[in-house]
This record gives structure tokens, sequence and C-alpha cells, in this order.
């Protein structure tokens, strides 16, 4: 039986959904339930990863430092993971705290394209003896040929797997598959998917993923993330299974710790909404949901609007500030300008 | 690095060269050029050098190349900094003038490390086809010279059929010159090819080396390469993880004999003849994951992350027949002995 590994990161994406305001209290209480659950990797910490609490992108509730002392206290099986993007984080300040906490995976991402930004940060982990992968965000910017070159550059650095995010939601299971199916005959080392449900098309996607090759799959509890959600956890695991796919996990800790992730972290269970549709179709970020909905009220224009807006000028996370760009260019055109 | 580790470099330095005296004999009272001098084996060449004048007389004198010479020296004073070696500092690239004395050149600059290929492809491409361009031209000016060496690379073979015999110089397959990976491997074709074109118009005296795996003292363990990182694990106390297919096969050969071959390539008198450097001694990752375990008392087992079989395959593991006929050498430590002796020098750096 093929063994896949579910890489959780509710305590991740799941900050995207509230604003990056998860506190310490809810990090122990999930990673118990997770551990219990034996999830082999658990992601924390703010929402763009390590060292991104910013006004740009959101101030979390609690330090990087906090987060992960706290989930290392209460993780005893699963690893601990986070998600490092280059810039945000730096080797010095971040990493190497990181490390000093106990971090098991570092999953060094950067947009799809971009992947020589991730050699200091990917080749600093593997010299230290820990887990790392090379993380391609936004993969459905870039056509398969660019991707498996990107792959290949953050094998080359020292990656011990790569994973394509669909960050917007926008792909169909076609498409997942002919990128799975090209990264798993390039590459040496293993590969993995990341979700989002902006079409309701995540679960598939992932299923699609591991029959093409992919070894590893993120999926959060309720599908706590940005935009629409990620691949729901607790449905993948039992549908894996079903399917023939061993992931070692616990089907009755996994719901368990699914309930206790919607009664204690979430204000609100992820939902496909209107504006997520339309992000998924125009192919943004999935966690640009909530600053679109506050500056569409802000400017009084249509959200759906600023997301196509978004989408033709092919923005990426960590380019917040066009949002507002965008949204006080409809309003002028609306005659809405405040 | 320390004493012991200083120490025990000297001592294979004599193992790789006690017998073989005689067949260097040609080097005394000579100069040498050496590019890209400061690099791994750079260093093992001029270890040798300097042996053979300490204790043989041999009256070398070296001038040794790099763009951080200067800052190598430095660091490995009992290396560089010698009274029969002049340090040049400069980019292979600007090269315009060696020594008139020189009577041999040995061209190593041109950086082997594949992130450097993936992040900066085209100066890796400049720095070598250029590099080479401008120490060929140099070259034809010596009056005295009696060879030049190129290192050039064993991927220039393309990738070999796993199931092959160990790969010979004329194993040649087809190369796709539009992958990621072919700057590196490209370039090393064109600079043979230039090479053996100077050697035609300029009647150059030429010898081009093909290396494989090396590996042992002055390598950095921490390089993302299997071996190095199957030590560094055993040495962190962690799991070796071997990531990619267990059943690829490799081979190493240690620096010291690597080195010893690499001055004897200097003598070769057929101008134009290319010959591979390294083991011939083929092992798994699996058996060499096991050799480098068994190696520690502290054994935490071996993880594969990779399914058997995954259909990636590889081999990279030279036949050396050629060198060892032409030359009247045998290799003499096999791939095991060479894991095995990188690790005791690695652990003495505790």
């Amino acid at each position: 039986m093929k063994n896949i590994i579910i890489s959780d990161p509710t305590l991740r994406d799941g900050n995207h959904a509230i604003r990056h305001q998860l506190s310490k209290e809810q990090v122990a209480l999930y990673c118990k339930a997770a551990d219990k659950a034996r999830i082999p990797v658990i992601e924390v910490g703010h929402g763009n990863g390590l060292g991104a609490s910013s006004i740009q992108v959101g101030i979390c509730k609690e330090t990087d430092f906090d987060l992960l002392t706290t989930a290392r206290e209460n993780l005893s099986t699963s690893k601990l993971g986070i998600h490092v993007i280059p810039g945000f984080a730096t080797i010095n300040k971040d990493i190497k705290m990181a490390m000093d906490i106990g971090v098991d995976v570092f999953r060094i991402a950067c947009h799809c394209t971009e992947a020589d930004v991730t050699r200091n940060h990917i080749s600093y982990v593997r010299e230290k003896g820990k887990e790392v992968y090379g993380v391609l965000m936004m993969s459905h910017m870039a056509s398969v040929e660019v991707l498996v070159e990107e792959a290949k550059k953050m094998e080359t650095y020292g990656a011990e797997a790569i994973v394509i995010m669909d960050s917007a939601g926008a792909y169909f299971p076609k498409d997942v598959a002919e990128r799975i199916k090209a990264l798993t005959s390039a590459l040496k080392i293993r590969v993995g998917f990341h979700g989002h449900n902006n079409l309701g098309m995540a679960v598939i996607n992932s299923v699609v993923a591991v029959e093409n090759g992919a070894t590893i799959l993120d999926a959060c509890a309720r599908g706590f993330g940005a935009g629409a959600g990620n691949t729901q956890l607790e449905v993948l695991v039992p549908v894996l299974e079903r399917e023939g796919y061993s992931t070692g996990i616990d089907l009755y800790s996994v719901l368990d710790a699914a309930d206790i992730a919607e009664k204690y972290l979430m204000k609100e269970v992820p939902s496909i909404q209107s504006t997520s549709i339309v992000s998924g179709i125009a192919g943004v970020f999935s966690g640009f949901s909530k600053p679109v909905e506050r500056l569409a009220k802000e400017y009084n224009v249509d959200p759906r609007d600023i997301f196509f807006k978004l989408g033709e000028r092919k923005v990426v996370a960590g380019q917040e500030d066009v949002i507002v760009e965008v949204a006080i260019e409809l309003a002028r055109l609306n005659g809405t300008t405040k | 690095m320390n004493l012991k580790q200083i120490e025990a470099i000297k001592l294979d330095a004599n193992e790789a060269l006690h017998e073989n005296i005689e067949k260097l004999s040609l080097l005394k009272n000579k100069s040498l050029f050496i590019s890209g001098a400061s690099g791994f084996v750079g260093k093992w060449v001029i270890e040798l050098l300097n042996h053979l004048n300490t204790n043989h007389q041999f009256n070398v004198q070296i001038y040794a190349h790099s763009r951080t010479i200067n800052e190598q020296a430095k660091l490995f004073p009992e290396i560089f900094n010698k009274k029969h070696i002049k340090l040049i500092q400069g980019d292979i690239k600007n090269l315009t003038e060696i020594d008139s004395t020189v009577s041999y050149v040995l061209h190593l600059a041109g950086s082997p490390d594949s992130r450097d290929h993936a992040s900066d492809p085209v100066k890796v491409m400049n720095d070598i086809f250029e590099g080479t361009n401008k120490i060929l031209d140099a070259s034809t000016r010596l009056d005295k010279l009696a060879n030049f060496t190129l290192f050039s690379s064993g991927l220039v073979y393309g990738t070999q059929p796993f199931s092959s015999e160990n790969t010979k110089e004329d194993s040649f397959t087809g190369l796709n010159c539009s992958s990621l990976n072919s700057a590196y491997t490209e370039s090393k074709r064109a600079a043979e090819s230039l090479a053996q074109s100077y050697r035609s118009a300029y009647k150059l005296p030429l010898t081009i080396l093909r290396p494989f795996a090396f590996m042992g003292p002055y390598q950095s363990i921490e390089r993302p390469w299997a071996i190095n990182n199957f030590i560094r694990d055993c040495l962190l106390s962690q799991p070796i993880r071997i990531l990619g297919d267990e059943e690829t096969v490799r081979s190493y050969m240690y620096p010291s004999e690597m080195a010893f071959w690499t001055l004897l390539s200097l003598l070769n008198t057929a101008s134009g003849s290319s010959f591979n450097i390294g083991s011939h001694d083929g092992k798994t990752l699996r058996a060499i994951a096991q050799i480098v375990e068994q190696n520690f008392d502290k054994r935490n087992g071996v993880i594969s992350t990779v399914p058997l079989h995954s259909g990636l395959l590889t081999k990279f593991v030279p036949s050396v027949s050629r060198f060892e006929n032409t030359f009247k050498v045998k290799l003499k430590i096999d791939t095991q002995s060479a894991i095995e002796k990188s690790i005791k020098w690695y652990r003495l750096g505790l």
C-alpha cells in the first residue's frame, strides 16, 4: 500500500482566515488533537510563514517564537513544520531560531517562477541536516515546463521534496495530473500537492495528485485556510484510505481534531463564497479574500471586480498594496472615489 | 581544520606517493601553473607537490591562480604559504599572461557546484568557456610548455544507460541541450572542443581529464551530495536519509589518489588523449549508506524516501582502464575504503 505523508497547515494557512489571530492556547489545543491523530506534519505560524507578521500582510497575534514553542511542547509523534518565504524570513533572525526551538520540517516557498531566491535558505537548512522541502506557490501561473525547471533548481539546492501549491484554487484535475506527472518524471525527490477549494476541486485534485505520483498532500481541518479553504483533512484521509493509500492517521482522532478546530479555532467554517469562486476563476491568491472584501467596502466597489482586475495584473502574495491601487482605480472609474 | 586533520592529510599524501616518486621525476625543477588552485582538487594537487618538494627535493615552482587565493591562503596557510608557491589572485576570464618559466599548465577553474549551475547558468558558461579560451591562449605563448591538462567532467558523456558497463572514454550518449543541467555540461564539452582546436591549430600538448566523484578531506561535508549528507547525518546522530532511488550507483575516488593521477596526467605524451579519473568500484546508494552507518557506534537506521525503482535510476561510474594502462598504475583505494578513510578524517575534526 502506497504511503502518503499528510502535512497539516491548519495552524498556518488557517491563520489567513482569521487575520493571523490564532492564540497560543488555540495552537496548543489543536496540536494535542493532531498529535493524537498521528498526523505526520503539523505546520504552524503566520499565514505567510515565518517572519511575515507586518502591516503589509497582517500583524500576527503571537510571535513566531511563542507559536512554535507552544506547538513544540504539544507535539510528540507529529513533526513540527514551518512555511518560510525568503524575504519575510531570514536565516539569521528566523531560521536559526526555528531550529533552536526544534522545528523538524522547513518548507521554503517562493512564487512559482522564482526558485532562485530559495537557494540560500534551502542550502542552509539542508546543511544543518534538517528536512527541507521546496514549495512553489501560485503554481498555476507557470507553464508545466517552467514549473519543472524551477522545481529542478530547488532539488539542486538541496530540497528533499517539492510541493506545488494551487494557491488560487484554480486547478482542474487534468491540470494537476499534467503537472504532477511531469514533476515526478523529472525529479529524483518526492512531490507534493497543496490544494485550495475555490472551485470545489481540492479533494479530487489531491486524489489525482497521488494517482500521478505525489506522495505528500497538504490538508487542513475543516479546510481551515485562505479563501474558500484548503483540502479538507478529515475528508481526504478516509477518501485516500478507501482508494488504497495509507496515511497512518487514526480516523476517529482526526474527526475529533476537526471538531476541535471548528469549535475553538474558527469564527466560521470556510465555504465557497462568491468572491472565492471569482478568485479561483481569476487565478488570484486565496489569501487576498479578506483584504479584498475590506477594501471593496471601503471604496464602495464590487469585490469581484477587484479580483478580476488583480487576475489581469497577475498579482501575487506579498503584493497586497496593489489591492488598494486596484480598488482606487475601480472607484474612480465607477465615480465612487472617496 | 585542526592539527590532527592536517597530519592525516600529510600521511595520505605520503601513502599516495611513496612508491611512485620516480613516476613523477620529470616534474623536478619545473614550473607549474594551476588555475582554480584554491578548490578541492587544487588543494590536493598542491599538497602532493609540497610533499615532493619537502621530502624528495623536487624543487617544483607553483603559480597558484584563483579568484579567492589570498583568502584561501589565510585559511589554509599549511598548504599555500610556501616559498615555492606564488599566489595570483584574479578571474580566469581576465588572464592574459602566464610566467614564461612554466612548463606545465593544469586548468581546474570552474565551479562544480550544481547549485551555481542552477542559479547562474550564464556565468557558469562564461567562466568555463571564456576562462578556458584565455588560459589556452596564454599557454600558446609558453616556449617551455610540455603539457596543458584540462580538468573537464565525467558528465560530458551524457546520461549513461543504467545497465551499461562503466563509462569508457568513447561512451557518448545524446545530451539534451535544452535542459537546465546542460549549462555546465555543454560548456565543459565546448571547452574540450576548444582545447582540441588549440592542439590542432597550435600544436598545444594536451591532456583531457574527465573527473567523476571524489570523497575525502577538504571536501565540505555540507554540500548537498549523497555521501556528504550520509556522513553528516551520522555525525549528527540522525537516521541516514536516502533521497532518490536507493539503487542509484555511485563510486568515490579518494583525493590523495586523485591528485597523484592528476599529476601523472601532466606527463602524458600522446597529445589530445582523454582519460577518465575516478573509481571504477560502483556501489548502490543503499550499500553506501550502510557502509557509512557501520562506521558509527550509534546507528539510527537508513530511511529511503522514494519508492524502489522509481524509474530514475542512474549510474555515474567510470572505466579507468585507459588511465591505468597508459600510466601503469592501479586504483588502490576502493569506494568502501575511501568512505571509511573520509569518515575517520571528519571525526578528527569533532
